[in-house]
């Protein structure tokens, strides 16, 4: 009995004393699912439409402080500057300073504001530094992306906060004002990861121009495994800044009507994304959002706009708000057989006194399936649809189907078909601008009202080879687009007014060529051929530069040193709106990168040089001079 | 009548019985941390274990006293310890418990046997080789729990024409510093149980980074397959059950347990969907296994 007792007490001691080493329960706990469904990327030969993936390698080494200047790196792209803080980013031309043609998603929140149906750049509450990965989309793709994947879609992944702990910092520095700053804190306690950055970005923009720009940004990400098939992720961003606007004319003199000023800028957002996973092949998630974003702008016109040196106060803020409710689910009744579906409410606000009358709404609603079918193992189709509603514009399908047929494990032949239409802006739907100086009243933008959404057919034959194990890939792609009810101003001046006035078509081809000649070096080439043949009013011919070449390399000499540099070549353009003929130009950049440890943590000095011989061009404009930009970045930690 | 139902009993205590008794053989579970345990897996095994061989599995909490008849299943690591205190006497079956705790448990007693809940080195590089011919660098981060383990995953390694690379690390901060490493030399990551490297905090940032650089990971369980590992090789509950099934039948028989070993029975589990994102193309789960056990005959 004595020897059950002290047994017994055994017994009790091990029960108090936890196992130290590896146990059973490192093969018994259960795991969270990681890799979900919806972290799972198509691979680029399976996918409908023509996908670039810009990689942290990639934009690490291309030195781009604004994110607007990495999708130079896409072939097709157009990127300029209406000023220096308002990059135009577009995709097959047709666009004015308002790129309205593109779904454009940061961690799937879609960034795309509502009053004038753009993105703005500058002011996003995440720096080059967040950003993990980008995604780009290259052809109409609503039935997987959303409304608006009209042309395209950017879709920009942050640094997930479970991969970086502790912190990190950069300091950037360089001539015509240009400083920077970054830190971001990372840590974890027990399922939960958070990650915490801290941007600035400022620069004194074009020699010309009133447009410096500076901006301080916060933003924080956490994920928590609340069980291991349930992830929450939170997302939240807040940037606040001051922005020179007035617009100097072509002439480059102080425009009465718009002088000189500083506005502020502010842009918040805050992101719940449910995630429950069963496996890889099967999740449902649950997304809500609300971007908001403001433009202060109150100033007073100077005198000389009518007689006896009268001056006008002008209210030209505009404020945006979105809020989204998403649900999707994912499920796979084979390997072979994968099923996405969902549906999402949206609301849409606007209030800009002097470009709408009144507070605006504008609520939306759309379901979406799309299937993807490996019929046998060489051929994979892609269908799917997207039914969407909005007030102004009643239902409109948005269908696609895609053919991807690999001809052996290199070679793969793409063929896809899809329709998508474009919803107006509020300012194209709603628009009445009129300025009001004193008894002279000045129409200068017209909404009717009764706007049909635009209308893209477009068919493509892609190409894709993956040779050597992906040390060279080669994307190809022929592309023809046909618009219909494109939305356009009259040739009136006064007011101009927005209607479904244009039909167009585009052809072109688009070439990218990944070459990764060692493990230290990799070389990409990009290069597109573009033409559309319509007119209304304005030449949407001369909208996009008719060719395009970039291209960027990197090296590694040592593990301590590395360099990279991309060239652009890039033909004339006029983009719409106010872009004015401007001419091609040939653009050379430059990165040389040291690093070395402080402390056991790796720290990086890099000397970024912009157009290295200083061949001077135009952006969008004459008077936006882009010339030699240099600056030294110092970076700890990243 | 009579006469059969005698030499039914006869036949059966010959079959199952332990030598010199009639009587069936009682199968005793120890659990050290009834919470380590799930019910659920002990439940299973028993289950298994009553299914295969006629004994009597009990369900009474083990008091420590020595009865013939009788044979005990110590349950992991803390099972494992309290069995290594018991009564010389008692014959002890040790079942999910890790090769290295085992070994350090249970060096001073004869009667003492244990199928690991680990695979063995060469089973797990076998894999790697059939389930990546392409790939030779295979990459394993070492934490303080499984830095012993070096030199012996370097000579499976290099007995299978794979070139190893490895990080060890001391602390959280450096984890995914030294994977960040590990991934630039290697083509496919083998885990290697360590409490402090592989957990359910660990996980997402470890299979995200390798999946985003193109890197394989091959786990030790099935919720590693489930979490996104692109193969695991794993024993499953009913595979061990089978095995301690056997064991008992041996005891039974020659009143001798198994030699402690690793599991006979085991499984791949391949998850199809990250295969396919990360375009490699891996053989049919059974293929691979029946190759492994071929590969396995032949090397004895």
């Amino acid at each position: 009995m004595s020897r059950t007792l002290l047994f017994l007490f055994f017994v009790f001691q091990v029960v108090l004393s936890r196992a130290e080493g590896i146990t059973e329960e490192d093969f018994l706990s259960e795991m969270p699912v990681v890799l979900s469904a919806s972290r799972l990327n198509q691979p680029l030969d399976e996918a409908p439409s023509a996908v670039t993936v810009i990689g942290r390698e990639t934009i690490r080494a291309s030195g781009y402080r604004q994110i607007a200047d990495l999708f130079r790196l896409v072939p097709g792209f157009y990127v300029s500057y209406f000023n220096g803080h308002h990059p135009v980013v577009s995709y097959h031309g047709m666009s004015d300073q308002y790129s309205r043609r593109m779904q454009v998603l940061v961690d799937g929140r879609s960034i795309y504001m509502p009053p004038t149906g753009s993105v703005d750049w500058s002011s996003l509450p995440i720096t080059v530094d967040d950003i993990e990965r980008i995604e780009v989309v290259r052809g109409a793709s609503a039935a997987s992306h959303g409304a608006n994947s009209f042309l395209g879609v950017i879709s920009i992944t942050t640094r997930n906060p479970a991969l970086e702990y502790g912190v990190a910092g950069s300091l950037t520095g360089g001539a015509n004002g240009t400083g920077d700053g970054f830190f971001r804190y990372g840590g974890k306690s027990d399922n939960l990861d958070y990650r915490f950055a801290l941007g600035y970005r400022s620069d004194n923009g074009f020699a010309k121009v009133n447009d410096s720009n500076r901006i301080n940004l916060v933003n924080l990400s956490a994920d928590y495994d609340m069980t291991p098939s349930d992830l929450l992720q939170i997302r939240l961003g807040d940037a606040h800044g001051q922005q020179g606007l007035g617009d100097p004319g072509n002439t480059g003199t102080v425009n009465p009507s718009d002088p000189p000023r500083n506005s502020m800028v502010t842009n918040e957002f805050e992101s719940v994304h449910w995630v429950r996973s069963r496996d890889a092949g099967n999740d449902i998630s649950v997304l809500f959002y609300h971007n908001y974003q403001r433009l202060s702008d109150a100033y007073l016109t100077l005198p000389g706009l009518v007689p006896g040196g009268v001056v006008f106060p002008v209210d030209a803020g505009i404020t945006g708000r979105r809020y989204h409710l998403e649900y999707q689910q994912s499920y796979s009744m084979s390997p072979t057989f994968r099923n996405l579906w969902g549906g999402s409410v949206r609301l849409d606000e606007s209030f800009a006194p002097l470009y709408m009358k009144g507070h605006l709404e504008e609520p939306s609603q759309s379901v979406f399936w799309h299937g993807e079918w490996r019929v046998v193992p060489k051929l994979v189709v892609n269908v799917g649809a997207m039914l969407e509603r909005n007030d102004y514009i009643g239902k409109d399908v948005s269908p696609q189907v895609a053919l991807n047929y690999h001809l052996s494990r290199s070679n793969t032949v793409r063929m896809s078909f899809s329709k998508a239409v474009r919803a107006p802006a509020m300012f194209e739907q709603k628009g009445d601008l009129v300025y009001v100086l004193g008894k002279i009243v000045v129409p200068r933008f017209y909404g009717p009202g009764n706007l049909r959404p635009e209308k893209v057919r477009s068919r493509d034959i892609g190409y894709i080879g993956d040779f050597f194990d992906s040390a060279i890939v080669l994307d190809a792609r022929l592309y023809q687009d046909h618009f219909d009810d494109l939305i356009a101003t009259s040739a009136t001046p006064f007011p101009r007014t927005f209607g479904n006035f244009g039909a167009a078509d585009e052809k072109g081809v688009e070439i990218q060529l990944k070459w990764k000649p060692a493990e230290a070096s990799q070389i990409t080439a990009n290069l597109s051929h573009s033409n559309i043949s319509g007119n209304f009013v304005e030449s949407y011919n001369q909208s996009v530069p008719k060719n395009n070449l970039t291209l960027f390399a990197m090296h590694r000499f040592s593990s301590v040193l590395d360099a990279s540099c991309v060239y652009t070549r890039q033909g004339d353009v006029r983009a719409l709106g106010d872009g004015q003929l401007v001419n091609g130009f040939s653009r050379f950049d430059f990165r040389l990168a040291r690093s070395f440890h402080v402390e056991r943590k790796r720290a990086e000095v890099a000397l970024v040089v912009q157009n290295l011989l200083n061949t001077p061009y135009s952006e969008f404009r004459t008077l936006n001079v882009s010339d030699r930009q240099v600056y030294l970045t110092l970076n700890f930690g990243m | 009548m009579k006469a059969i139902l005698i030499k039914c009993v006869l036949a059966w205590c010959l079959v199952w019985a332990t030598p010199g008794s009639c009587t069936p053989l009682n199968v005793i579970f120890l659990t050290g941390r009834d919470d380590s345990i799930p019910g659920e897996l002990l439940f299973r095994i028993k289950k298994e274990i009553e299914g295969r061989a006629s004994v009597n599995v009990s369900n009474m909490r083990f008091d420590g006293m020595f009865r013939s008849n009788e044979i005990v299943i110590a349950f992991g690591v803390n099972g494992a310890r309290l069995a290594a205190a018991l009564d010389p006497r008692i014959p002890v079956l040790s079942i999910f418990v890790p090769e290295k705790a085992f070994s350090e448990i249970g060096r001073a007693r004869r009667t003492f046997s244990a199928i690991y809940i680990d695979q063995p080195l060469e089973r797990q590089m076998h894999l790697i080789r059939l389930a990546f011919p392409q790939r030779r660098h295979v990459g394993v981060l070492l934490g303080p729990g499984s830095q012993g383990q070096l030199s012996s995953i370097r000579a499976a390694a290099s007995d299978n024409e794979l070139e190893l690379a490895f990080g060890m690390f001391s602390s959280q901060s450096e984890l995914f510093s030294s994977f960040d490493k590990i991934l630039k030399e290697s083509d496919v990551i083998l885990a290697v149980p360590d409490p402090l490297v592989f957990n359910s905090g660990t996980i997402s940032g470890i299979l995200l980074t390798a999946y985003r650089r193109h890197v394989p990971l091959v786990g030790f369980s099935p919720s590693y397959v489930k979490a996104g590992s692109l193969v695991a090789l794993y024993s499953t509950v009913e595979q061990i059950g089978w095995q301690v099934s056997e064991a008992i039948a041996k005891f039974s028989s020659t009143g001798a347990l198994p030699v402690p070993g690793y599991p006979a029975y085991f499984t791949v589990g391949v998850n199809r969907y990250v295969a396919r994102s990360m375009e490699i193309e891996v053989q049919d789960e059974a293929t691979i296994e029946e190759k492994l056990i071929h590969m396995e005959g032949r090397h004895e």
